[in-house]
């Protein structure tokens, strides 16, 4: 292969064996390319003298230290990863079950649970109670009510009386519904003071 | 770590597992309003009403069951026409008798309905909320209480077993309820409330108030029209109205204040107090005391077995009373008081004093014009009247004193009783006074013109004015002031 004075510098740039081949041919054919040659060589050969090598002892357990560290440090945080994951699914657990809570909450306000019904049946029972032994009281007053005032209180037992009729007939198709047993109990709430009311009337002497 | 996780886990699970009872299901539909009404039927839950601009009606159903066979039965029917738009829950009828009634059921629905249309709701065992109607309307509740905010137009919203709360509403608003309380406030326009048996507050309506109620307390504040009120058996009070007032109770004690215009108001067995009246004032109360102040125009007042105490009249005042006391302080013009039985106590009265009593005494001052008593039984103190006096008793004493007059007549009969007069040095009078078994005596100047043991007569100063002084069984005594 020919090459021109010109590109001989590149193939000293290059140095590789190949090209070094190529610049030998070509400076055994050109005087100045051989003197740029045996320059170049003579310069090599001092700089490849010039390289020195040392040994250091705290070099490699150094490195080795670094790198269980850093094995360490790979390995905490896959576990920072999970307990991540963990507190991540725990919270969502949480608030999954609060809010579910809160949906039941909400649900039982309108469907009474069992034991709700049961704690709200003993109470219902009890105004009846009550109610039974007011009525008996109360009864010969209004049956001949001598005041406009008896006469209003006899009438509004008897909406009354509608009232909790028309409740208990629901009830009975829909027993743990809770607006009916609220309104239930007020219903019973209202006849018992009514009725005691009734009775105050009685007690004191009236000018109606 | 995992063995956390396990126990959140089996929680959940266990959570998952007790909820899963329960069935809870949305229905969720969309309609558009052509024209017409909206209807809504519907019962066992609530219903909550909204508003919007447009023309979509949309609902918003939540079904509730403790049975999820049943649940998934209940149906929420929708159909929308150019006559309206319908809403109505269907629950499985046949279902229930079969199961026993084991389970139990609600449907709440949320409903957004355009604005303008008008809606007619009917709902039972559940609450009625309504917010923002802007045309007339119906809304029937039964078992539930209803709620209704910012709406406009006619409305008409009924009730029994429920409270009522009205917030809000401009146009005319008729309440119906049965034993649920009523609360009305900010009504622009005409308010008619009928209840029975529970409480009724309203407040600001900006015309006129109807309230029937018995047997629940009645409380009225802030009128711009008039204000009729009708109640028996419980409390009425009624604040600042512009209009007039016309109000009869039973039973129930009334207070009645600031009222522009005049006022009526019947009452029995209970106490009756007013303050403030613009114009003219009528009370007729049996069995109750009846007390006020401050009216501009004339008052008529009748009660009977208990105290009539008014005050700071503008005009006459004419108290009509069996066994009970009168009291009238400062009355703008004339005093007429007809009782039995029962004290008459006249105060500074502009006009003249016509008291008619029996049994009872009498003591006035500072009376402008003239005065006339009939009693008996008992005494009769006059003193600074300024007209004639006129006084007939039986059985009780009479004192005047303070005639201001410089000449009025004088006339004073009784019997079994002493006449005492005081007379100022400028009085001229005619006298002739005469008694039986008693005796007469005088410390002012008289010309006598017939005297004997039981009769004196002659002149007073000049002589102008006749003065008549009469008993039996009871000395006459003339004095000077």
């Amino acid at each position: 292969m020919n090459i021109k004075c010109s590109e001989f510098d590149n193939l000293l740039l290059e140095g590789d064996p190949h090209s070094m081949e190529i610049a030998g041919r070509h400076a055994q054919s050109c005087e100045a390319c051989l003197e740029k040659l045996t320059a170049w060589n003579e310069i090599s050969d001092t700089a490849r003298d010039l390289r020195t090598t040392w040994t250091n002892e705290m070099l490699w357990p150094r490195i080795e230290r670094a790198l269980k560290q850093e094995r360490r440090r790979t390995g905490t945080r896959y576990w920072q990863i999970a307990a991540a994951l963990i507190l991540f699914a725990g919270l969502g657990a949480l608030v999954w079950v609060v809010q579910r809570q809160s949906h039941e909450r909400e649900f039982r306000n309108v469907i009474l649970t069992a034991t709700a019904i049961d704690d709200v049946e003993k109470a219902e029972q009890a105004h009846r109670q009550a109610i039974n032994r007011l009525e008996k009281f109360a009864q010969p007053k209004l049956e001949d009510p001598s005041t406009p005032l008896m006469i209003s209180y006899r009438e509004k037992l008897m909406l009354l009386d509608d009232a909790i009729k028309e409740c208990q007939t629901n009830i009975d198709r829909n027993r743990q519904n809770a607006h009916l047993r609220k309104q239930l109990m007020a219903i019973y709430s209202e006849k018992q003071r009514t009725l005691q009311d009734v009775l105050r009337e009685e007690s004191h002497a009236s000018n109606q | 770590m995992l063995r956390i996780s396990n126990l959140v886990a089996a929680a959940l699970v266990a959570l998952m597992a007790s909820y899963a009872q329960a069935y809870e299901q949305s229905i969720d539909r969309t309609m558009t309003f052509r024209g017409g009404r909206v209807t809504i039927d519907h019962r066992f839950g609530s219903v909550e009403v909204h508003t919007t601009g447009g023309n979509q009606v949309t609902v918003h159903a939540v079904v509730h069951a403790s049975d999820p066979d049943f649940g998934r039965q209940i149906e929420v029917i929708t159909e929308a026409s150019d006559g309206g738009v319908s809403i109505r829950t269907s629950y499985p009828e046949g279902h229930i008798h079969m199961r026993n009634g084991n389970f139990s059921y609600s449907v709440d629905l949320d409903v957004t309905i355009p604005e303008r249309a008008p809606l007619s709701l009917k709902n039972r065992f559940g609450s009625v909320e309504v917010t923002g109607l802007r045309t007339a309307s119906e809304i029937v509740n039964g078992q539930g209480s209803i709620t209704f905010r910012d709406g406009s137009g006619a409305q008409r919203i009924e009730n029994s077993f429920g409270s009522i709360t009205i917030d809000n509403s401009r146009g005319n608003l008729s309440v119906q309820n049965a034993n649920g309380s009523v609360h009305a406030q900010q009504v622009e326009g005409n308010l008619t409330v009928a209840n029975r048996f529970a409480s009724v507050s309203v407040l600001n309506v900006s015309r006129d108030v109807t309230i029937r109620n018995s047997n629940g307390s009645v409380e009225l504040r802030s009128v711009g029209g008039s204000a009729n009120v009708t109640n028996s058996f419980a409390s009425v009070n009624v604040t600042d109205v512009r209009g007039s007032l016309d109000l009869t109770n039973q039973n129930g004690r009334v207070e009645v204040r600031d009222i522009k215009g005049g006022a009526i108001i019947h009452n029995s067995f209970a106490s009756t107090s007013f303050s403030n009246i613009g114009r003219d004032l009528t009370v007729t109360s049996q069995n109750g005391r009846i007390e006020g102040t401050k009216v501009g125009g004339a008052v008529s007042v009748t009660g009977s077995y208990d105290t009539i105490d008014i005050r700071d009249i503008g005009g006459h005042a004419t108290i009509s009373s069996t066994n009970g006391n009168v009291m009238a302080v400062d009355i703008n013009g004339n005093l007429s008081v007809d009782t039995r039985f029962g004290l008459v106590k006249a105060e500074r009265i502009h006009g003249s004093l016509d008291v008619e009593n029996a049994n009872g005494g009498v003591t006035a001052s500072d009376i402008a014009g003239s005065a006339r008593v009939r009693t008996s039984f008992a005494s009769v103190y006059l003193k600074g009247v300024n007209g004639s006096v006129s006084v007939e008793n039986q059985n009780g004493s009479i004192v005047v004193s303070g005639l201001r007059g410089s000449c009025d007549n004088v006339m004073l009969k009784t019997s079994f009783a002493p006449i005492k007069v005081a007379l100022p040095a400028s009085a001229s009078y005619n006298v002739e006074a005469r008694t039986s078994y008693g005796s007469i005596s005088t410390d002012v100047p008289i010309n006598v013109s017939k005297k004997s043991e039981n009769t004196l007569a002659g002149t007073i100063g000049g002589g102008v004015c006749k003065m008549e002084l009469a008993t039996s069984n009871g000395g006459i005594s003339i004095t000077r002031e």
